[in-house]
């Protein structure tokens, strides 16, 4: 027995080494940049440039002269042409965000979601009380839709590479299809392996 | 009777104001609503907050050197295991393939 502990005690010693993976918490406002791919960091500075921007524009304060109402929005499409998968909910989340957190822009729901809301209402007609049941037709019409495109343009050589992504939003007035506002932001990136 | 009759130029008013078009609106209008109407489907609510992917394949020489790489691996492993299951067929004893 004596003679395979060395052995035994080898064999724990490499197990035990073997799993030597490492996970710490860091701030959600840090940068790590690791292939150079787009990454969260990127999304941030997207989602707060564009906040930035649809906020501070005038497109707000002429609807609410013209109409004397807040103006409600729906998040359309985001079509992605660049190279790489992006999630374009990672920003278009935090621009809802702020519309809902300035109390300046009313948002509706849309999607997915909307259809769950109505699925909702469609089993309140049967299940719920009367007094309780939530009414057909009472939904709130969007005034403009929020929509967006993704590119992405590469140059590679050898072990380099530089990649483009601009992100454009764009919010169209849905009565009239008049574009009155577009917001962009623009991220380049040099990548040495 | 006065009453009937102011009832019933009330009504005419109320329907007259309600199916009113817009100064500038389009006459055929309700021609493209009927157009659309039927095109709000699933898909529609589907794409509503959602992210299309139209992406398209970059030319990157590491990424086509790393996918060389895994492609030949690959064979080497397909051709490993074909000769262990066909010996004869694939790893002839004689002839030109021999590998």
């Amino acid at each position: 027995m004596t003679r395979f502990l060395p052995f035994l005690l080898f064999a724990v010693l490499l197990i035990g080494t073997s799993c030597n993976r490492q996970v710490q918490r860091i701030e959600t406002d840090t940068t790590v940049d690791l292939s150079g791919r787009w990454n969260d960091t990127d999304a941030r500075l997207t989602a707060a440039e564009l906040v930035t921007e649809i906020m501070g524009q005038p497109w707000l304060e002429r609807h609410t002269s013209r109409t004397g109402k807040r103006p409600v929005v729906i998040v359309g499409m985001v079509d992605n042409k660049s190279h790489e998968h992006i999630e374009a909910e990672v920003f278009t989340k935090e621009l809802e965000k702020a519309f809902v957190k300035s109390g300046r822009v009313r948002l509706v729901q849309g999607g997915q979601k909307r259809e769950q809301i109505r699925r909702e209402r469609a089993d309140q007609q049967n299940n719920a009380s009367q007094s309780t049941m939530k009414q057909w037709g009472l939904e709130v019409g969007a005034d403009y839709m929020l929509q967006g495109s993704i590119n992405s343009i590469m140059d590679a050589y050898k072990r380099k590479k530089v990649i483009y992504y601009q992100i454009d939003m764009t919010l169209a007035n849905i009565e009239t299809n008049e574009i009155v506002w577009i917001g962009d932001k623009k991220i380049k990136k040099f990548v040495k392996n | 009777m006065k009453m009937i009759l102011l009832t019933a130029v009330l009504a005419c008013f109320l329907i007259g104001t309600a199916t009113a078009q817009h100064s500038d609106q389009n006459p055929r209008a309700q021609e493209a609503y009927e157009a659309y109407e039927g095109k709000v489907d699933a898909k529609h609510a589907a794409s509503l907050g959602a992210t299309v992917d139209n992406t398209y394949q970059a030319y990157d020489p590491i990424l086509i050197k790393e996918q060389r790489k895994r492609e030949r691996i690959e064979f080497r492993r397909q051709l490993r295991l074909e000769r262990a299951r066909r010996p004869r067929i694939i790893n002839p004893r004689w002839g030109w393939r021999r590998w």
